[in-house]
């Protein structure tokens, strides 16, 4: 395995999606390339800076109450003359 | 538990094709946040992502006869606000979407990287505590083209699985997972300036 090939299997090595030869293969290349080995450690902590970045998006946001309203006045409403 | 989701879909998915004004109520008070919550990650604004959503809700009441039950209800709304807040973003932009290539790694003809990698010092902690990074991380994530923004989004920050965010894309689940690390790896050269080179 080379680095273009360990790069190309990052997201499954993580997952832990690999076949066991693949996953084994990988093992070593790490082992042996200090960029690759670099580039995993970023490429994880770019998965966690993402979710990091939204603290609140698991926190379920409600509608403001006028739009909820405003949604339900236009569907009693009916299909909209849009021209 | 996911079968009485789906049964209650049913349910729900009936009541709205007779007209029951409950279930328009519930179907918006129940979904309308997490659809808010992902229509302001692809829009960037808090008004255009509410314009996104009423016009989702709109366009799925009208098109409520549409839904086949092949996925759940909750997806088929996901699918329309994406598709709704990716019309915004078109009729926004002047360029069309920029190539990611640039911000792939790049390799030797013997496939090894064919640039030194630097180690990063911030922890992932630290990345996580600090709001000055968390904009950073958040404006370079708009800077992805928006195919590959999208699945980042649904995949990483909103933690939605595979399947069900090919359902939402109508794209394979192969294709997702390829986005997903083409956006992944994009991000991560995005953010290596930022990240890469702190002794802090």
């Amino acid at each position: 395995m080379n680095c273009r090939d360990a790069l190309e299997f990052l997201a499954d090595y993580l997952d832990g999606n690999l076949p066991l030869k693949q996953q084994l293969s990988m093992r070593l290349h790490l082992s042996l390339c200090r960029h690759c080995r670099h580039y995993l450690d970023s490429y994880r902590k770019t998965i966690s800076a993402s979710r990091s970045a939204f603290p609140d998006s698991k926190s379920c946001e409600e509608l403001p109450e006028d739009l909820v309203q405003a949604i339900l006045a236009t569907q009693k409403r009916g299909p909209r003359a849009d021209g | 538990m996911e079968e009485s989701f789906i049964q209650d879909d049913s349910e729900l998915v009936r009541a709205l094709r007779v007209g029951e004004a409950a279930a328009f109520e519930r179907i918006v008070r129940e979904y309308g946040g997490r659809l808010l919550a992902v229509a302001e990650k692809l829009l960037s604004n808090h008004d255009d992502a509410l314009d996104a959503v009423q016009d989702a809700f709109l366009s799925a009441f009208r098109s409520i006869e549409s839904f086949d039950g092949r996925s759940l209800l909750s997806t088929w709304l996901h699918r329309i606000v994406v598709n709704v807040a990716l019309m915004k973003l078109r009729s926004k932009r002047r360029r069309p979407e920029q190539s990611i290539d640039d911000l792939l790694p790049t390799f030797l003809p013997d496939g090894h990287q064919a640039h030194p990698v630097a180690r990063w010092r911030r922890s992932g902690q630290e990345i996580a505590e600090q709001n000055e990074l968390q904009a950073i991380v958040r404006s370079k994530i708009e800077d992805l083209p928006d195919s590959y923004r999208i699945v980042l989004v649904l995949r990483d920050i909103e933690e939605f699985d595979t399947e069900t965010v090919a359902q939402m894309l109508e794209i394979t689940p192969g294709a997702v997972k390829v986005r997903l690390h083409r956006a992944r790896q994009a991000l991560r050269t995005l953010l290596d300036p930022v990240l890469g080179n702190s002794s802090k």
